[in-house]
């Protein structure tokens, strides 16, 4: 009787449920194309946000009161499922060294043969480039480098474009495009925004103009970084606040997105300074049948050690554009403070004195901390120690093999180069693991077998830390959460714990596990772990 | 891609919901054992979600309620901003200033003045028809409530700073009111008077500038000063405030000057953060035609220099001015030929910088004016800065050396703000305090 009571509900709740999914082919929601103007993104981010946050209920208590504001996309084990956001690659399944140089990729980039047809020049954003038709009838925008600055920020783009599709974000296909300088030709109807900002019919002299500017390889052809235009309906950027109206995908406030948040920590490996609304595009697309808005991130030339007309400025990504907190202590410090970016650039040397490939780009005084992007992003200043130690996870999945395998997607012609970028990338991996594992209670991989709950330590696993020395407890409390009855404390030296027989009685069991590390006097951040009938059910780390 | 992408997120809520109720119905029928026999282990990455998703409109309305009357500020700003960065104005503008430029008329804005040059060479087409030192230059400015300015300067000029220079002006300048509160140092700002000037210079220049920079200029001027009343009603009249006979000067002057000044970087770069070192001395003999009674020497030195504190961003720059008129012969010295001191400094102003007083507070035949200034960068970005001065305005004015006291100094002080790009001042926000009161200054350079 039981069983069919039970088979009953099952069904019942499929069939609800089932009745509550949308029809696969639905048509399109009105989804109104936004806009993000460089201007208006700085003012209202750098002015307008700082300086309203204050007025704001919800983040005057938190401030007030160090309340966290946990993620709201992540799934029951504090994972952040597969979305139209954000997809798990790497960190699912480790990808072999082909996929990971290979990237997204829809073809090899645009063909060599032939004549490519230049449609418009692209004079949005703070790399212009040309939008062109190649000889198999393909689009792509093509960006260049810098004339001090060969193969800086093509490289940049195309090697940062490989670590983000390997993470989990949508990329377009980017890929490394040499070619002779005729092979341009402007298309009769192409028009390009000149210097003046008037809107010119794009001529073969005027193009000769602009490639004049641009720098050439030992053969005199022009090197760019290929991306080829996204299919779908352009629906314009994403924002990292607030969702997209009539998008009914889109159910959870941007800034409580842990794959959102955690652009930051991408970004401080990646050396990412243009994290910004207009660098994401929201494509409608129809995939397998499915008709929904795919998130992308896009313009990856300000990674590494490359920015906006060539190497990066010493002051990007250790203080925001407009940053009021080290304005204010350069104000009362009277001229005697000398910021980080200064002693760094004191140390380091000038930047035009950097590898020309290379750029300003290194390790020296790199916090993941206090690692900042141009814009302050409501989204970026809520990550917690949970969505840093999720990020920091999948960072530190990526093997010193896995890294080098993405930057010879690069390109470089400089073996040297590419040696460099590896070792500041690698090093770069685990300073950043090791601070946001810090963190936390790192603890991963949990499995449950009889009354013994083991896990993977991920400090001592990828050999941040010795194991000795090290004690994991366990508080066990009677139902979810720790509201119940508190059942007692194990411990352990080893990554396993046996949990009492009593604790078997119960329906719902929680356990607060904390690792103690040898040395160190605070309590780490706890993770949350509910057991329900013999499964893990619940991983929660600490915000 | 797995199931959980195809299925839009408050469905898989939903479903998740769902299946939370029937497994715990089932629960109630029969709950098994807490921990089982064999490893359990979980998909990570299933779509059951941690938690359902709040309705953000009520949360973020109420949250941000006190910030609603900002967005109406905003969403203005914003569309101005959006607009100007789509039509790219700021490009299309510059591109006319230079489109101007290349055809001789050179626009000249500023805060007090704004007027144009006209180069008439260029604008005339001639420039491969003269020689390339040769300038013929017109010009117009008005500045409301303080001047109106239009002439002429033809002659030759050395391009690139060194060489031989001679060239004639022809300048008439209209001030609607300049001030006038008394000589020395002793006067009161509550006795302020204005009057108005309006004077017709026709002058000829020749000299010399070395590569070093040196230069040796000579002058000879006629110049005709008219004095009236200005329009301001508020103040007083200088003929009815000061007893007559008092203020040499009053009724106007036509004045003849036969001068000589050597300098060393001699035109202050007000736009320029650093403060390029400065000297200069002249010496002008000047004598009174028809019924003036002008006859005197005017003296007149400037030094400007800073130092780096160890640092770029850290610099200490300071000035001095003095400046005396000897009248001799029974001569006098017109009061609106003598050195003024009070409010910000430079062109049109026609006072040197003391901030925290207002301009032409201080008149006399002698002045001596110390500015010294620490700067010290508080911010950069790329090659924007923004600057932090703290001033010291220290001057005095006085009729003879004999009659000069320490203790007759005035200081003012205060601080500024400077935005800077490419170390040129683009903007300039000051604050400035004396005994007199507080001053406010909204620039687009420094004082020196």
């Amino acid at each position: 009787m039981k069983k069919h009571i039970a088979l009953s509900a099952s069904l019942f709740t499929v069939l609800t449920a089932a009745a509550s999914l949308p029809c696969a082919a639905q048509d399109a929601p009105s989804i109104k194309k936004t806009q993000s103007q460089l201007t208006t993104n700085m003012v209202d981010q750098a002015v307008y946000y700082e300086a309203t946050s204050m007025l704001r209920f919800d983040r005057l208590y938190r401030k007030l009161f160090n309340k966290k504001l946990h993620a709201e996309d992540i799934n029951v084990y504090d994972e952040v499922p597969d979305s139209s956001f954000f997809v798990n690659r790497h960190a699912r399944s480790p990808l072999s060294a082909a996929a990971l140089e290979k990237g997204y990729a829809e073809n090899e980039g645009p063909s060599a043969e032939g004549i490519l047809t230049v449609m418009k020049g692209k004079s949005e954003g703070l790399h212009p480039g040309f939008f062109i038709k190649d000889s198999r009838g393909d689009f792509y925008l093509l960006k260049f480098d810098d004339l001090l600055n060969f193969e800086l920020n093509t490289s940049a783009e195309i090697i940062a474009s490989r670590f983000y599709h390997a993470i989990g974000y949508n990329v377009p296909q980017y890929t490394v495009f040499t070619f002779s300088p005729d092979q341009m030709v402007p298309a009769p109807e192409a028009r390009m925004v000149d210097r003046n900002g008037f809107k010119q019919p794009l001529t073969q002299e005027m193009l000769q103009q602009y490639i004049m500017h641009l720098p050439h390889d030992d053969q005199g052809r022009l090197r760019a970084s290929a991306s080829k235009i996204l299919k779908g309906e352009n629906k314009g950027p994403f924002s990292f606040e607030g969702r997209r109206k009539n998008d009914p995908e889109d159910t959870i406030d941007h800034e409580r997105r842990r794959s959102i948040r955690a652009l930051q920590v991408f970004a401080s490996w990646l050396n990412n300074n243009d994290v910004r609304h207009a660098n994401t595009l929201d494509m409608w697309v129809t995939e397998e049948g499915r008709s929904f808005l795919k998130h992308y991130l896009i313009d990856f030339n300000a990674t590494l050690g490359g920015a906006a007309g060539g190497a990066k400025p010493p002051m990007f990504n250790h203080e925001y554009f407009l940053d009021y907190g080290a304005i204010a202590k350069n104000y009362f410090a009277l001229g005697f403070r000398k910021s980080d970016w200064q002693k760094r650039l004191e140390e380091q040397g000038p930047v035009e004195l950097k590898p020309a490939a290379i750029g300003y780009f290194d390790n020296n005084r790199f916090s993941p901390k206090d690692f900042k992007v141009q814009l302050p992003y409501y989204a970026f200043k809520d990550l917690t120690r949970a969505d840093g130690f999720w990020a920091a996870k999948i960072i530190a999945r990526f093997t010193d093999d896995d890294i080098q395998a993405m930057i010879r997607a690069g390109k470089l012609t400089n073996p040297e180069d590419a040696d460099t970028l590896f070792q500041l990338l690698s090093e770069r991996r685990d300073i950043i693991a090791r601070y946001w594992f810090s963190e936390a209670s790192p603890l991963d991989q949990f499995s449950l077998k009889d009354s013994h709950l083991a896990f993977s330590d991920l400090e001592i696993l990828r050999g941040y830390m010795q194991a000795e020395g090290t004690i994991y407890t366990a508080e066990g409390y009677a139902g979810a959460g720790r509201k119940g009855s508190r059942l007692g404390t194990v411990e352990s030296s080893s990554q396993e714990l046996t949990l009492p027989e009593e604790w078997k009685s119960e329906e719902v069991l929680t356990l607060i596990l904390r690792v103690k590390r040898p040395g160190e006097d605070d309590a780490r951040p706890y993770v949350l772990v509910e057991i329900k009938d013999g499964k893990i059910t619940r991983l929660l780390h600490q915000d | 891609m797995n199931t959980a992408k195809k299925i839009p997120q408050h469905a898989r809520v939903l479903f998740t919901r769902n299946l939370a109720l029937a497994g715990a119905f089932a629960l109630a029928l029969g709950a098994p054992a807490l921990f089982a026999a064999s490893e359990e282990s979980y998909d990570p990455y299933t779509s059951e979600m941690a938690y359902t998703p709040l309705n953000s409109a009520a949360r973020d309305g109420a949250s941000n309620f006190l910030t609603y009357p900002f967005e109406l500020v905003r969403w203005p700003l914003n569309k101005t901003l959006d607009f100007l960065d789509e039509e790219r104005i700021p490009q299309k503008t510059r591109y006319v200033f230079e489109k101007l430029e290349d055809n001789g008329i050179i626009p000249k804005l500023g805060v007090q003045a704004t007027g144009v040059e006209i180069d008439l060479p260029r604008l005339l087409r001639l420039e491969d028809n003269l020689p390339a030192d040769f300038v013929s230059n017109g010009w117009i400015y008005y500045g409301p409530e303080i001047t109106f300015k239009t002439g002429l300067k033809e002659g030759f000029e050395p391009a690139d700073g060194a060489g031989f220079h001679a060239f004639g002006v022809l300048d008439y300048e209209k001030r609607s009111e300049e001030f006038f509160y008394g000589f020395g140092p002793d006067t009161s700002a509550g006795e302020g008077t204005s009057y108005e000037t309006e004077t017709t210079t026709l002058e000829a220049r020749a000299g010399y500038t070395l590569e070093s920079a040196w230069k040796l200029d000579n002058v000879f001027a006629f110049r005709n000063i008219n004095i009236g009343e200005a329009d301001d009603d508020d103040r007083g009249r200088v003929g009815n405030t000061f007893p007559a006979g008092s203020v040499p000067g009053f009724g106007g002057d036509k004045i003849i000057t036969l001068g000589s000044e050597i300098s060393w970087n001699g035109v202050r770069d007000t736009r320029n953060l650093d403060t390029p070192p400065l000297f200069r001395f002249g010496v002008d003999y000047n004598e009174g035609l028809d019924d003036s009674r002008a006859r005197y020497l005017k003296f007149t030195t400037e030094l400007a220099k800073s130092v780096t504190l160890g640092s770029p961003t850290r610099i200490l720059a300071a000035r001095f001015f003095g400046e005396h008129n000897n009248a001799f012969n029974g001569g006098e010295t017109p009061f609106h030929q003598m050195p003024r001191l009070g409010g910000f400094g430079g062109y049109p102003l026609n006072s040197e910088t003391m901030r925290g007083f207002v301009r032409g507070r201080f008149t006399d035949e002698t002045a001596a004016l110390f500015n010294l200034e620490y700067r010290y960068r508080i911010y950069q970005f790329r090659n924007w800065t923004v600057t932090h001065a703290l001033f010291l305005d220290e001057g005095q004015t006085f009729k003879k050396f004999s009659t000069f006291q320490l203790k007759d100094f005035r200081e003012s002080y205060g601080t500024g703000f400077r935005l800077g790009y490419l170390h040129r001042v683009i903007f300039d926000f000051e604050v400035a305090h004396a005994d007199e009161g507080t001053a406010f200054y909204f620039k687009n350079r420094q004082p020196f």
